[in-house]
C-alpha cells in the first residue's frame, strides 16, 4: 500500500545542513493504522509532507499503491492527493471564507465541477454538525472545527488518511470525543491512517506505533 | 460562480476595507490620467476636424499657379462622385474711401466650406452659396479698421466696387499658429474675373477641396491623383496630413500633463504592489491548506486573478461613473467641457491596460519579493520603470517622454532616498531620550518601510511643489506682465519705410520695438548633403513628425548683429566682426530636432540664389516673451541684398490709441500689413492657465494617492509590528507611552519625507524652470512660505488620522 525506501531530506538553514530524514524505510499494508511519536524537530512533519507527496526527498523512493510519487510533476502529485489522500491537522486548516458545509464540500467540488452537496450534508451529519452547516470557521469552537477537517478529510474517500496532531489543539474532553469520532469514521471507511502525535495514549489506539528517532523510524 | 471565482469573491467582500481602499487609490490615481488621456483625445479630434477645416477638405489639391482648363477637367473626372469646391487666392491692393490697403483676396465657389463655418460679427454664418446671391465681399476686422470701414460701405478691388456685406469673426483658415501676411476678404469664385486682377503672370494660389463620400477613399484617390498629377507645382494633401501643427503647443502641453498624471499610475502600482503583498501574505494558509488537499497550482492562480479581477471591475465601474459626473459638471469654461466631452475606446481600452498592467506589475513583484526571486532588487525596480516607461509611451506616444519619465521617476526617488538617509542621520546625532534613539535606529535600519513611506508622501509634495514653482513662473511671465505681451505684428515693412514708421510710433507714443529683417529661403543642404523628401507616413513619432516638419518647411532667415535681449548663446560664439565665410546662429531646439552642431554647414535657397554658412553659436529663445525670433540667423554681410521686408512687434496698448496709430499707418505706409494677434496670446494664456489649475488638481489627487498607499504599508507593516509592541507591553511599556513613540516615529518620517521632498522639488523646478521653459528661476520668501505651509499642512494633516487607525493597540 504505501513504501518508503531509503528516503533521506535534510534542510540547509543558516549555511548549515540538517538531516531529518536518513536512509528511512517504512511500510504500510491495507486497512492499516500506524501512530507515530517522536519528539518536536525530529521530522515527523516532514515525513508526513513527504508521503503527502508535497516534499520531495533528497533521495530514496516513496510507493503509494503502486505510484512512484517522485517521478511524479507537482500537477500529478496534486490529483494523486486530492484522489487518494486525506489530511487532518492540529490547527485544522478549514478555509475561512467557506462555511462548515462548502468547507467539506470544496474538494468534491473542485474534482466535480458541480455544486452537490448530499454527500457533504451526509458527512456532516455523521460528525454531529447537521444544524451548523452554514456557520463559518469563525464561528464554530475547536472541537467543531476539527470535525468539519475530519469530514472534510474524508468527502473524496481517500485511500488514507494523514494526520498530524489531530487533538492538539483541542482540551482532553474535546479531544477524546473528536478522537473516537474520528477512529470511528476511519474504520468504517476502511480508510488506513498515519498518525503524527506526541500521544502515546493517542497512538496506542493505532495498529502499529512507531518512533521517529535519528532520522530513522524504530518500532 | 465557479469554485475559484466565489473564493476570490469571498476574500474581496471579507477584506472588503482594505479592497475598497485599493480600489480608491486606483480611482485616484488614474482619474488624472484618463481625464488627460480624454483632453488629449478630444484636442486631437479637435486638430483633424481643424486640420480639415483649415484645408477644407479629406483632400485638397493645392497649386501655386492656376490650374489650366485641360488640368481641371481630367482631376475633376476622378473625384467628380465626390464633392468638392474650388478657390482661388492671391495678394492684392484694395481701395477704400480715403487709402488703399494690402489684402489677401479669396474667391470661393458656392460649396464652400465643405467643413467647419465662417462666423460672422453679427453671430450669422457665411456660406459659399450666399456669397454667391449676394455678390458682395466680407473682410476681416483688421481691415474694417484700418481703411475706416462700416458694413455697406464700397470697396475697389481692381475693377469692381464689391459692397461689404459682413465682418468675418472667426474663419476656417484661423489658427493658434498662424497668421496671415494680410487680412483676408471673401469674394464670390464667380466675379474673380470680372476683377480684372487675374492675369498673366499674377501670383494666384488654386486649391480644390474634396469631401469624400467615405473617408477610407482618402489614401487610394490620393495615390491615383499623385500619379496622374505629377507636378511639382501641384500638391495633394489628405485632411488628416494638412496643417498637422495646429495645436502642437496645447498637445505637447498636455502630454507634459499626462506624466505628471503618469506620478500617480507610479503610486497606484506601489499600492498594488502593497496590497499583493497583504493579499499573498493573508493567502499564505489558505493556499497552504488548498495544495495540501491537492488543489493544483492553477486554480490558486485563478483565485488570486479573480481577486484581482473583482479590485480591477469595481475600479473600473467606479471611475467610469466619476469621469461621467465630472462630465456633466459644468465647469464655467466652454473649453475644459469641450475637451472632456465624450469617451473614446481607445481611452477606455487604455485605463483597463493601465490597471491591468498596475495590478500584475504590483502582484508580480510582490510575489518576487516573497519568493525572494534572485536579483529581485534589481528587476523589481527595472520592471516598475518598463511600465512607467510603457505607460509614458501610450500616453504620450513619444520616445523622449517615454525615456524621459522613467528616468525624472528613478532619479527623482534616487535623489530623495539620498536625502532621507542624510536626515535620518542627521537626526541620529541629535540628542533624544533613549527610546525616541532606539525608534530612529529602528527607521535608519528598516529602509524598506522608510523608504516606500518617503516615496509615497515625497512624491507627491515633490509634483505638488515643482509645478507650483514652475506654473509660478510661467503666469508671472504671462499672467502678471500683460505689458509684455504683443498686441501686433507688423509686416511688409519695406527698407525704406522703417524712418517714417518710427517717427509715426514716436507721434502716436507707440513702443514699435526694433525692426527685424526677414528673407524667405529653403534649407537645400546640409554639410553638402542634399535634402531628400522622404515618403509621407501615417505611423510616425511626435519627435519623427517635428524633425520632418522642421526639415522640409521654408524658413524664415534674418540677420543681426546683436543678440535680441530675449536670447542667449548657450554654445558657441555670436558672430566675429567680418567672418571669412558667413555664420550661422541657430535656435538650440531646432538645431536638436535637425541634429546639427557647431561647425556644421547649411546651404539654402532664398529665391533661387543659393547661399551657404557655417553654424558657430545656438541660441536659447525665451518664447513666453511673444517676440518674434528666427530659428535660423545669419551674420551680416550675406542677406542685406536679398529680396527682404521687416517685421515689427507693437506691445499691448489701449484700443483707441492702437487704432489711431493703425489707421494713421494705414494712410501713410499702405503696404504695412498688420496682424492683431492679442487674441490669439490670450487663447494661448487661458489654456496655460486652465493646465495651472489642472495641475494643481492633480498634484494634490497625487499626495492623497501617495498617503493611501502609506495605508497599506501601515496595514502589512502593522501584521509584523504587531509582536515586538506587544512584547513591550509585556516588559512593562505603557501603552501611552508606545503610542508616544508611534506618533514621534511616524511625524519624524514626514517631516523628513516633506522636507527632502522640498529640497527635491526646489532642484526640479529650478531645472524645469531654466532648462525646459528657459526663463529665470524664480522663488520669493511669500512661495517658499505657501509652500511650506501647504507641505506642512496637507502632509502632516493627512498623516494623523493614518497615525491614529494603525496605532499601537492594547494587549487583548
Amino acid at each position: 500500500m504505501i513504501e518508503l525506501k531509503k528516503v533521506s531530506k535534510s534542510f540547509t538553514k543558516g549555511g548549515k545542513t540538517i538531516s531529518i530524514l536518513k536512509d528511512l524505510d517504512f511500510s504500510l499494508i491495507k486497512g492499516e493504522s500506524v501512530a507515530i511519536l517522536g519528539p518536536s524537530g525530529s521530522g515527523k512533519s516532514t515525513l508526513l509532507s513527504i508521503l503527502g507527496g508535497v516534499l520531495l526527498p533528497d533521495s530514496g523512493e516513496v510507493i503509494i499503491n503502486g505510484t512512484l510519487i517522485n517521478n511524479l510533476n507537482e500537477g500529478k502529485r496534486s490529483d494523486f492527493r486530492i484522489n487518494n489522500l486525506g489530511f487532518i491537522f492540529q490547527d485544522f486548516r478549514l478555509l475561512p471564507h467557506f462555511n462548515a458545509l462548502e468547507n467539506i464540500a470544496f474538494a468534491k467540488e473542485y474534482l466535480s465541477g458541480k455544486n452537490e452537496m448530499s454527500a457533504s450534508k451526509e458527512l456532516l451529519k455523521r460528525v454531529g454538525l447537521e444544524d451548523r452547516g452554514n456557520h463559518f470557521p469563525h464561528e464554530l469552537s475547536g472541537g467543531e472545527c476539527q470535525r468539519v477537517a475530519i469530514a472534510r478529510a474524508l468527502i473524496n474517500q481517500p485511500k488514507i488518511i494523514l494526520a498530524d496532531e489531530p487533538t492538539g489543539n483541542l482540551d482532553n474532553h474535546t479531544g477524546e470525543k473528536i478522537i473516537n469520532l474520528f477512529f470511528n469514521e476511519v474504520s468504517s471507511s476502511d480508510t488506513n491512517l498515519i498518525m503524527v502525535t506526541h500521544s502515546r495514549e493517542l497512538a496506542e489506539r493505532c495498529d502499529r506505533i512507531l518512533e521517529l528517532k535519528d532520522g530513522k523510524l524504530l518500532a | 460562480m465557479s469554485l475559484a471565482l466565489r473564493f476570490s469573491w469571498r476574500y474581496f467582500k471579507n477584506n472588503l476595507a482594505i479592497n475598497l481602499l485599493f480600489v480608491l487609490t486606483l480611482i485616484i490615481s488614474s482619474l488624472g490620467f484618463l481625464i488627460i488621456n480624454s483632453m488629449r483625445t478630444n484636442l486631437l479630434a479637435q486638430v483633424e476636424l481643424k486640420t480639415k477645416e483649415l484645408s477644407g477638405g479629406d483632400i485638397i489639391i493645392s497649386s501655386r499657379r492656376r490650374l489650366q482648363a485641360s488640368e481641371l477637367k481630367r482631376m475633376t473626372r476622378l473625384f467628380n462622385s465626390h464633392q468638392y469646391s474650388q478657390q482661388m487666392s492671391f495678394y492684392s491692393m484694395v481701395q477704400g474711401k480715403d487709402a488703399s490697403k494690402l489684402v489677401q483676396i479669396k474667391g470661393v465657389d458656392e460649396l464652400f466650406p465643405l467643413y467647419g463655418t465662417i462666423k460672422l460679427a453679427n453671430g450669422e454664418f457665411l456660406s459659399g452659396r450666399q456669397l454667391e446671391n449676394l455678390a458682395g465681399i466680407y473682410v476681416y476686422p483688421e481691415l474694417m479698421d484700418s481703411l475706416n470701414l462700416s458694413v455697406g460701405d464700397a470697396l475697389t478691388i481692381g475693377s469692381l466696387s464689391l459692397k461689404v456685406q459682413g465682418v468675418v469673426e472667426e474663419d476656417v483658415g484661423q489658427s493658434m499658429r498662424g497668421v496671415n501676411l494680410a487680412p483676408r476678404i471673401y469674394m464670390p469664385f464667380s466675379l474673380l474675373e470680372k476683377t480684372g486682377l487675374i492675369q498673366f503672370g499674377s501670383t494666384i494660389s488654386q486649391v480644390i477641396s474634396i469631401k469624400l463620400n467615405n473617408e477610407r477613399d482618402s489614401q487610394k484617390l490620393k495615390t491615383i491623383l499623385e500619379k496622374v498629377f505629377n507636378d511639382p507645382t501641384i500638391k495633394i494633401k489628405s485632411g488628416s496630413q494638412a496643417g498637422q501643427d495646429q495645436f502642437r503647443f496645447l498637445e505637447s502641453t498636455l502630454s507634459l500633463l499626462g506624466l505628471v498624471g503618469l506620478f500617480g499610475i507610479f503610486l497606484a502600482s506601489l499600492a498594488s504592489l502593497y496590497s499583493s503583498f497583504r493579499m499573498i501574505h493573508n493567502l499564505e494558509d489558505d493556499f497552504q491548506s488548498l495544495k495540501l488537499m491537492g488543489i493544483k497550482r492553477i486554480f490558486r492562480i485563478r483565485i488570486l486573478l479573480g481577486i484581482q479581477f473583482f479590485q480591477m471591475l469595481i475600479s473600473f465601474t467606479a471611475i467610469m461613473a466619476l469621469f461621467f459626473i465630472i462630465q456633466q459638471i459644468d465647469w464655467g469654461s466652454g473649453l475644459v467641457n469641450e475637451l472632456l466631452k465624450g469617451l473614446e475606446l481607445r481611452a477606455v481600452i487604455t485605463l483597463m491596460v493601465t490597471f491591468s498592467l498596475i495590478i500584475i506589475t504590483g502582484f508580480f513583484m510582490a510575489f518576487a519579493y516573497q519568493r525572494k526571486t534572485p536579483y529581485f532588487k534589481i528587476i523589481g525596480p527595472l520592471f516598475l520603470l518598463a511600465l512607467s516607461g510603457q505607460i509614458a509611451f501610450m500616453q504620450t506616444n513619444s520616445i523622449k517622454m517615454t525615456i524621459i519619465f522613467p528616468i525624472v521617476l528613478l532619479g527623482s526617488s534616487f535623489v530623495l532616498y539620498l536625502l532621507m538617509t542624510l536626515f535620518l542621520r542627521l537626526a541620529s546625532f541629535l540628542s533624544w531620550p533613549i527610546m525616541a534613539e532606539r525608534w530612529i535606529d529602528y527607521l535608519r535600519r528598516n529602509k524598506s518601510l522608510t523608504f516606500p513611506f518617503a516615496l509615497c508622501l515625497g512624491l507627491g509634495v515633490v509634483i505638488l511643489n515643482t509645478n507650483y514653482i514652475l506654473f509660478r513662473n510661467m503666469q508671472e511671465e504671462i499672467r502678471f506682465n500683460p505689458e509684455k505681451l504683443p498686441a501686433y505684428f507688423l509686416f511688409d515693412i519695406q527698407e525704406e519705410q522703417r524712418k517714417e514708421l518710427y517717427a509715426l510710433a514716436h507721434e502716436k507714443k507707440i513702443n514699435l520695438e526694433q525692426l527685424t529683417p526677414m528673407v524667405r529661403g529653403r534649407l537645400v543642404k546640409i554639410n553638402g548633403s542634399e535634402l531628400n523628401r522622404e515618403e509621407e507616413s501615417e505611423d510616425l513619432t511626435v519627435e519623427e513628425e517635428a524633425e520632418k516638419r522642421f526639415r522640409h518647411r521654408p524658413v524664415n532667415l534674418s540677420f543681426m548683429d546683436s543678440l535680441p535681449t530675449n536670447e542667449s548663446i548657450v554654445e558657441g560664439k555670436w558672430f566675429t566682426q567680418k567672418p571669412q565665410t558667413p555664420e550661422i546662429s541657430l535656435e538650440k531646439r531646432y538645431a536638436q530636432r535637425l541634429g546639427l552642431r557647431l561647425g556644421d554647414r547649411m546651404e539654402f535657397d532664398v529665391q533661387g540664389v543659393r547661399v551657404e554658412g557655417i553654424v558657430t553659436s545656438l541660441r536659447q529663445v525665451r518664447w513666453t516673451s511673444f517676440t518674434p525670433s528666427f530659428f535660423i540667423v545669419f551674420s551680416p554681410g550675406l542677406l542685406e541684398d536679398a529680396p527682404q521686408t521687416f517685421l515689427g512687434v507693437i506691445r499691448a496698448l489701449d484700443k483707441n490709441k492702437a487704432s489711431s496709430f493703425l489707421r494713421a499707418m494705414n494712410n501713410v505706409l499702405p503696404n504695412i500689413s498688420y496682424v492683431d494677434i492679442q487674441r490669439l496670446v490670450k487663447r494661448i494664456t487661458d489654456i496655460l492657465l486652465k493646465v495651472v489649475d489642472a495641475v494643481e488638481i492633480l498634484s494634490i489627487l497625487i499626495l492623497f494617492s501617495g498617503l493611501l498607499v502609506i495605508v497599506f504599508i501601515y496595514a502589512l507593516d502593522k501584521i509584523i509590528r504587531r509582536e515586538g509592541e506587544k512584547l513591550l507591553l509585556m516588559i512593562g511599556l505603557g501603552l501611552k507611552r508606545l503610542n508616544q513613540l508611534w506618533f514621534f516615529q511616524n511625524y519624524l518620517l514626514g517631516i523628513i519625507s516633506i522636507g527632502s521632498a522640498l529640497f527635491l522639488s526646489l532642484g526640479l523646478s529650478y531645472l524645469a524652470v531654466t532648462e525646459l521653459l528657459q526663463m529665470t528661476w524664480n522663488i520669493d520668501s511669500l512661495a517658499i512660505g505657501k509652500i511650506l505651509g501647504l507641505n506642512f499642512f496637507l502632509g502632516l494633516a493627512f498623516l494623523f488620522p493614518l497615525c491614529l487607525i494603525f496605532r499601537p493597540r492594547p494587549l487583548n
